[in-house]
């Protein structure tokens, strides 16, 4: 039973076959009801045409049986009457008298009579008396009920006909052709462009126009197709190049995720960051790479991110202990609104020369100790924030001139030099030497520091310089050093002439004094 | 003067055959019958001529055009349909159809011996014996 229901829902032949006869089912239940008062109406006619024609033969005698007031003859004529089936009973009356009467015995009441007037035979108009006949009821009901099985039969046998011709033509002109169309659809290979074919004979109707549209579709579809086979190869394309592109590019590339994770690197990245092509790398937090100065990198990020805008950061980098020590440029731009693109860049060489260059402007070429330049700046740079004091220390080296004009400027370089060396050999590794041209030298005695420690120190270098410095294998040099000291205390404000002008003044007494000595300022 | 003009009438009246009158016996007691009480007695349909007396119809069937003009002119129906009417009740019924007289004289006769006589002849033919009551116009 289950298969059963299975197979009407699943096939329409079967469906509309269904239906077609159950169309003619209730059609003919239909028949059926107007079956019965049909029959009973054509059995009554057809009844009564009979009466008629019996009373169309009895006629001229009942009329000449009134006419002559005939009982004989009048009861002949209705013996005779009542000798048929389907007349139950007959009467033959003249405008007189009954003439005759007869009935048949007969369980069921009479119906409704049947009357006819009846004529002289001698004179048309005169009506001379009237022919009465009673139907047969029981005959009546026999008619009908065959009229109705009669009407029965032909009008269902018509509705079957019709039944099984309407389904034929809609198996044949509806549901094969779709059932054809179903199945080749089912097998149709859309994706290769395949069309579909047109059931035979159909081609212009709705059937038709369904394979149609079918095939617009099948059209629209490869079309669409192409055009993303296209795309797809565009994009294979622009793949590749970028691929190439970074591969080869001398930049480190990141692309970063929306939380600063990695989604993509280039070989460049590896190089500098020592990142390995892993796929454990995908995914770690850019920070990460970066070590110590990982925080940067996530200030950096921070700062793209929100202010979507181009960002960069240059940092030192010292991952591996076989890489020397470099500097990578970090800029960042926002990818869209999600995700990051970070070019590095090795600039370890621009920093260098950055910082050769700034060495050079502050530095003595010479000696190699700060230059005035350099000086100045120091001095700035201590008096500027809120410092920890220190002591200033202006030296003149004595007799320089002398051993200039003796010896020649080649050996008084020499002499510059070594007092320079001697100088920065007796102070502190974070104090500060300068030369600030000349003869004259500045010592910055990283404080807080007490005077007298300041003025040792200032002995202690007179001492050094005053000890011969040789000048190749014969000669030697005598020189001295005149030290004037400039205290300044912790928090101080002051500014960087107003120290050396100290510095200078207590210099000036030394000379004063004679030289080769060291002096505070007060 | 009436007799010369009736003369030619009479004349083309005998080529053309005679009006047939109704005669009953002078005792019957009837003066005169309608054409309706004519073709009731002829046809069987009124059985008496009056209240005593039974009526017997005569007809004269030679020459046989006399009963054909006689029924065409009183009823307008054919002989043949009137012998049929009659075989049916003849047949079937108790009705007698007319005493069939083959000549005038014999229904001259039958008529004044029999009182409830009713018979038919031409006109000419009618003598002393018989009481004409009624004529039948177009029946020549």
């Amino acid at each position: 039973m289950q298969r059963l229901f299975i197979w009407i829902r699943t096939s329409l032949v079967v469906r509309t076959t269904l239906a077609v006869l159950l169309g003619t089912l209730v059609m003919g239940l239909l028949v059926d009801r107007i079956a019965d008062p049909l029959a009973h109406q054509i059995a009554t006619q057809r009844q009564r045409q009979t009466l008629e024609n019996i009373l169309d033969v009895a006629e001229p005698s009942a009329a000449a049986a009134c006419f002559a007031h005939d009982q004989l003859l009048a009861r002949q004529v209705t013996q005779s009457l009542v000798g048929a089936r389907l007349v139950q009973g007959a009467v033959l009356r003249s405008d007189q008298q009954t003439l005759s009467e007869v009935h048949r015995p007969s369980s069921m009441p009479d119906s409704d009579p049947m009357e006819r007037s009846l004529k002289s035979p001698f004179s048309e108009e005169i009506s001379i008396g009237k022919i009465i006949l009673f139907p047969n009821p029981e005959e009546v009901r026999k008619q009908v009920h065959l009229t109705a099985y009669l009407v029965r039969i032909s009008l269902g046998a018509v509705a079957l006909a019709m039944g099984v011709a309407l389904a034929l033509v809609v198996h044949r002109l509806v549901t094969r052709p779709i059932q054809t169309l179903s199945v080749r659809l089912h097998r149709l290979r859309a994706a290769d462009g395949e069309l579909l074919v047109f059931p035979a004979g159909h081609e212009e109707d709705e059937i038709g126009q369904l394979v149609h549209d079918v095939n617009a579709l099948v059209g629209r579809l490869m079309k669409a197709l192409h055009q993303e086979r296209d795309l797809s190869r565009r994009v294979a394309r622009d793949h590749a190049k970028m691929k190439a592109i970074l591969s080869v590019a001398g930049a480190g590339i990141l692309v970063l995720d929306a939380e600063g994770r990695l989604e993509e690197w280039n070989p460049a990245c590896e190089r500098l960051l020592g990142l390995e092509q892993t796929p454990s790398s995908l995914g770690i937090s850019a920070s990460v790479l970066f070590g110590l100065e990982g925080h940067r990198i996530e200030e950096l990020l921070n700062r793209c991110r929100e202010s979507q805008t181009h960002q960069e950061v240059t940092l030192p980098i010292s991952l591996l202990e076989e890489q020397p020590f470099r500097w990578i440029q970090v800029s960042s731009d926002p990818i869209g609104s999600e995700g990051l693109l970070c070019i590095l860049s090795d600039v370890t060489q621009q920093q260098q020369a950055t910082e050769e260059a700034q060495a050079m402007a502050t530095r003595d070429a010479l000696t190699g100790v700060l230059n005035r330049l350099g000086a100045d700046r120091m001095l700035e740079e201590r008096l500027a924030s809120d410092h920890s004091g220190f002591a200033l220390l202006l030296l003149d080296l004595d007799r320089f001139k002398q051993v200039n004009d003796t010896y020649g400027h080649e050996a008084g370089d020499l002499v510059l030099k070594e007092a320079a060396h001697r100088i920065v050999k007796g102070i502190r590794r974070t104090d500060h030497v300068a030369r600030l041209g000349g003869d004259e030298f500045l010592v910055l005695v990283e404080g807080p520091v007490p005077p007298q420690k300041a003025l040792e120190l200032g002995n202690k270098l007179v001492a050094q310089l005053s000890l011969p410095i040789p000048l190749g294998a014969t000669h030697e040099a005598l020189i001295g050093a005149s030290i004037g000291v400039a205290m300044v205390r912790p928090g101080q404000s002051l500014l960087p002439k107003e120290v050396l002008n100290q510095a200078d003044q207590a210099m000036y007494v030394v000379k004063q004094r004679g030289r080769n000595g060291v002096a505070l300022f007060e | 003067m009436r007799c010369r003009m009736l003369l030619p009438l009479f004349l083309a009246f005998s080529l053309m055959g005679q009006d047939i009158v109704v005669i009953v016996n002078p005792e019957s007691g009837v003066q005169k019958l309608s054409q309706e009480e004519v073709k009731n007695i002829f046809l069987g349909r009124q059985k008496r001529i009056s209240e005593r007396l039974v009526a017997l119809p005569v007809e004269q069937v030679e020459p046989s055009e006399l009963r054909t003009r006689f029924y065409k002119a009183l009823v307008g129906k054919d002989v043949a349909e009137i012998n049929a009417y009659w075989a049916r009740l003849y047949f079937s019924g108790e009705a007698q159809p007319p005493h069939r007289a083959r000549s005038a004289q014999e229904v001259l006769d039958i008529v004044a011996a029999n009182k409830g006589a009713v018979g038919l002849v031409e006109k000419d033919q009618v003598d002393r014996r018989v009481r004409v009551v009624f004529w039948l116009k177009g029946s020549q």
